[in-house]
């Protein structure tokens, strides 16, 4: 920088003989001012420039910092947000499976009740079928005993009246000839 | 009625028979009654009533034994007292057995559906003695109900030769056919 400078003062120098020599400062006050200028810029230099430095170090990290964990708080809320999606995803899909099963299960109790009734209606006509059978035999029975009670009665009446001594006589001898010959 | 108590009461009769030189007309008055009684159930029950004093049943046996011999309706009257009546079958069945064991012979009880020929009653004393292999004591007892025919108790088997046992199994087997 120092050399750019000098330039110009050697120019300002030889132009002297010219009319800038009513705008310029004298030589010496140049040299001094020179002087004071390169030792204000030596010690901006080295005192000054490093602490703004690294004030515009610190705040370029501080702000860097802030992005990063802007970007890190982004990233985590892009995760949360993927994990969300993950989750719902995975619920939905638990839903339909839940949904899956209880439509099957249903199926599976309706093809149960029904199947017990067509079991039960069956065993109920069985047993109706069995009861009326029985019904229907005992009522032949019945019947059957009623017809030879009264055929019976019948002969017996007939019988009776045929049955007189000399015909109990012949029963009585053939008795005791049945128990002689036994 | 236990059976032992039958026999007790039938030893009692029996010697009561032996004592008054009765014993055949005793065991067989004694028995026709209790036939009569167990056949009829409408005087069973007049006797058993006990809502039907003991004196009024007590003359009812009076008249019905009025022919009797003596003793017979005092034994009957004892049982009627003693609220027997209703065992009166199984007292007279001890009574004539135990008679008829004291002669050594066996007691054949002869229900018939009318009377039977002195023939008969040889031909059919004989035939039960041949069955028992010994002597046999015969009490006919006349039981209409048979229609015709007889039915012989000798000890425990029964041989039924009756009219009303041939209509009871025509009458079975009717039912069953």
């Amino acid at each position: 920088m120092a050399t750019p400078l000098a330039s110009t003062v050697i120019f300002l120098a030889a132009e002297e003989a010219s009319g800038t020599a009513l705008v310029l400062p004298a030589q010496a006050e140049l040299i001094w001012g020179l002087v004071a200028f390169a030792m204000l810029f030596a010690v901006i230099q080295i005192k000054v420039w490093p602490a703004v430095n690294k004030t515009l170090e610190e705040r370029r990290a501080a702000i860097q910092g802030r992005i990063d964990e802007a970007e890190a708080q982004l990233a985590s809320a892009e995760q949360t947000r993927r994990d969300y999606d993950a989750s719902l995803s995975e619920a939905r899909t638990e839903a339909n499976q839940i949904l899956e099963e209880a439509k099957a299960q249903g199926e599976r109790l309706k093809a149960d009740i029904v199947a017990r009734a067509e079991e039960e209606a069956a065993s109920i006509r069985a047993r109706a079928t069995t009861e009326a059978e029985a019904e229907r035999g005992r009522a032949l029975q019945e019947l059957r005993g009623q017809v030879a009670s009264i055929s019976v009665d019948i002969a017996s009446k007939i019988v009776d009246a045929e049955v007189d001594q000399s015909r109990h006589d012949q029963l009585v001898d053939s008795y005791i000839s049945q128990l002689s010959n036994n | 009625m236990a059976e032992d108590l039958a026999a007790s009461y039938g030893k009692a009769i029996a010697a009561i028979g032996l004592a008054e030189g009765a014993s055949d007309r005793l065991s067989d008055e004694l028995l026709e009654f209790a036939r009569a009684v167990d056949s009829t159930p409408q005087l069973r029950d007049k006797l058993t009533d006990p809502a039907i004093a003991l004196q009024a049943r007590s003359e009812a046996v009076s008249d019905l034994l009025a022919r009797a011999h003596p003793a017979t309706a005092a034994v009957v009257q004892m049982l009627l007292s003693a609220d027997r009546i209703r065992h009166i079958g199984e007292i007279a069945d001890a009574a004539v057995r135990i008679n008829a064991e004291s002669r050594g012979a066996s007691v054949a009880t002869v229900r018939s559906a009318k009377p039977l020929s002195d023939t008969q009653r040889d031909q059919l004393a004989q035939a039960l003695a041949a069955k028992a292999g010994g002597p046999v004591e015969m009490k006919v007892v006349i039981d209409p109900e048979l229609v015709g025919g007889v039915v012989v108790q000798l000890g425990d088997s029964i041989i039924d030769g009756s009219v009303a046992k041939r209509l009871t199994d025509l009458r079975a087997s009717l039912a069953s056919a």
